[in-house]
């Protein structure tokens, strides 16, 4: 658990937007872990089975509206170490970072979930679709598209 | 390759799932138009932002919370969470709900006139069966007299109105009857020869015989032979039967003033009755001697008087306190549906100080009092609750 705790929670902040809602989050997918463990097969990998139960956890939450309206401001998330030693280098980035928060938030969530996925926590293709239970092309195409969204909102802040 | 084609195949170029030859001819395209290549870097450069992103990471103490969500807590403490928690919400929303509770409960408690009889009644000691006429321990009572109470019962003032006067007694008794019955009944110490000899002793089996003979007479021949009865108790000693009768001691009910029990030897062994005989055996040789008497007639009463008194039990147990300590009695205790009646029997020269003592326990106001008192003033005295 310890060694899954930052990926998990990651996750759900990310996801989820608010870190209470995110702790809570991380929190019930560690007592479903707790609870699955004697019935994980093994046939996947532990990190793949963790993802796909955090994934499925946040979802069930915002489909439900069982969050916390208030969200944590993108800066905060930004504001995490991005090992710029220039002050100024180190404060744009921070803006950049918050602003691609903000799009990552304003993404639909099945578009969201990939793309946290895949580009922040380095998941494969075959993974996602695993975790997530899709097809290898719903993952493409939804990755695909999420990027480009991504990419108009960011447009003015990148070089 | 054109343009649409291009940009559909930006994200697998990123990734770098082309193969050698889309990758050229991807390259190829961008080489050629601007439009697609400034897309494509921009494309290139977002993705890039994110796999630059520092993860985050999970905020510290959270393993240990997580391993005491996983523990599992006891039921008691579950239960008080959900009772309780969050304090500031649920504790004053319970605490208005039973003060709600406690408002309907006495509401409905004062709205129901039956839950207060009950509670009333659970509070009030057990009062003895009532009996709706005097007691008329003589073996000439009419069935009719000692039969159970119908539910309407007579109004006391009913009994007293055949009140000792002579003038309303002759309204009652036929004539031939009225003087010399009237005239036994009121000297009971005076043995009545005639009577005496006429009646033979009240031995136990003589008593039914003479029991159904007067079943069948009328009131006047009932009250001559009840005032025959009368000397013969105080004039010869009693047969072993009858003198049992008088160790039965005050009546505990309108069963215990039925002939039956006036002649069975045991009275039972509650305590009151153990007081009211030890009550019996310490009273003069006089006074019992006129109890007795009294018990064996059906006597109306002397006196009429009305106590207003806020403990009926109390009261009760007074009455018959005070009854003792000036040498009289308690003969009979019945209710009615708001008050109770005792009657007690006081030897005249005791009645006034017996009267004083009355008027101590509550509000006491004397209703019918004949000029001349008998030698044992037989007072009945009823219980009202106070105002």
């Amino acid at each position: 658990m310890t060694a899954f705790q930052h990926r998990v929670f990651g996750v759900a902040v990310r996801m989820l937007g608010a870190r209470a809602d995110a702790e809570d989050a991380a929190q019930e997918v560690f007592v479903r872990v707790h609870r699955g463990l004697a019935g994980f097969r093994g046939d996947a990998k532990m990190s793949t089975w963790l993802y796909a139960i955090t994934s499925r956890v946040c979802l069930t939450r915002l489909a439900s509206g069982e969050r916390r309206i208030e969200r944590d401001s993108e800066d905060v998330l930004a504001r995490m170490p991005s090992g710029h030693p220039d002050p100024a280098a180190r404060l744009e980035r921070q803006e950049l970072e918050a602003a691609l928060h903000r799009a990552i938030d304003e993404l639909s969530e099945e578009r969201r979930i990939v793309v946290v996925l895949r580009d922040l926590e380095g998941l494969s293709y075959e993974e996602i679709a695993e975790a997530l239970e899709l097809e290898m092309g719903t993952v493409r195409s939804r990755l695909h598209r999420a990027r480009s969204e991504l990419r108009d909102k960011l447009e003015k802040l990148l070089p | 390759m054109t343009c649409a084609e291009a940009r559909d195949r930006f994200s697998d170029a990123v990734d770098d799932l082309m193969s050698p030859s889309e990758r050229a001819d991807l390259e190829a395209h961008l080489a050629g138009c601007s439009d697609c290549r400034r897309d494509f870097d921009r494309f290139a450069a977002t993705v890039s932002l994110m796999h630059s992103v520092q993860p985050v990471r999970a905020p510290v103490g959270f393993v240990d919370r997580v391993l005491n969500a996983t523990i599992p807590r006891p039921w008691y403490r579950r239960f008080l969470e959900r009772v309780f928690l969050p304090f500031p919400v649920k504790l004053p929303v319970e605490a208005a709900a039973i003060v709600l509770v406690a408002v309907g409960v006495v509401y409905l408690f004062q709205a129901t006139s039956e839950l207060q009889q009950a509670a009333r009644v659970e509070t009030t000691p057990v009062t003895p069966p009532s009996i709706t006429t005097p007691a008329t321990p003589g073996p000439s009572t009419p069935a009719s007299a000692t039969a159970p109470v119908p539910a309407p019962v007579p109004a006391p003032s009913a009994i007293h109105d055949v009140s000792p006067a002579p003038t309303q007694r002759s309204a009652t008794m036929p004539e031939e009857a009225q003087p010399d019955a009237y005239a036994k009944a009121s000297n009971a110490a005076a043995p009545s020869t005639k009577a005496a000899t006429e009646v033979p002793a009240p031995a136990k089996p003589a008593a039914p015989a003479a029991g159904q003979k007067r079943m069948s007479l009328g009131v006047a021949e009932e009250r001559a032979m009840r005032a025959a009865d009368e000397p013969k108790a105080f004039a010869a000693p009693a047969p072993p039967a009858a003198a049992e009768a008088p160790k039965v001691a005050a009546p505990r009910s309108a069963i215990e003033l039925s002939r039956r029990d006036m002649f069975k030897s045991t009275p039972s062994g509650d305590s009151a009755d153990a007081v009211r005989r030890e009550r019996a055996k310490e009273a003069p040789p006089a006074v019992a001697q006129t109890e007795r008497a009294l018990r064996l007639t059906a006597r109306v009463a002397d006196v009429s008087a009305l106590l207003e008194v806020t403990d009926w039990a109390a009261a009760r147990h007074m009455l018959a306190s005070l009854a003792a300590r000036h040498g009289g009695a308690e003969l009979a205790e019945r209710t009615e549906k708001d008050a109770a009646v005792v009657e007690l029997v006081v030897p005249r020269a005791a009645y006034q100080a017996f009267l004083r003592d009355v008027a101590s326990i509550g509000r006491f106001q004397v209703e019918r009092q004949p000029t001349d008192l008998p030698e044992s003033v037989l007072v009945s005295i009823r219980l009202a609750p106070r105002p």
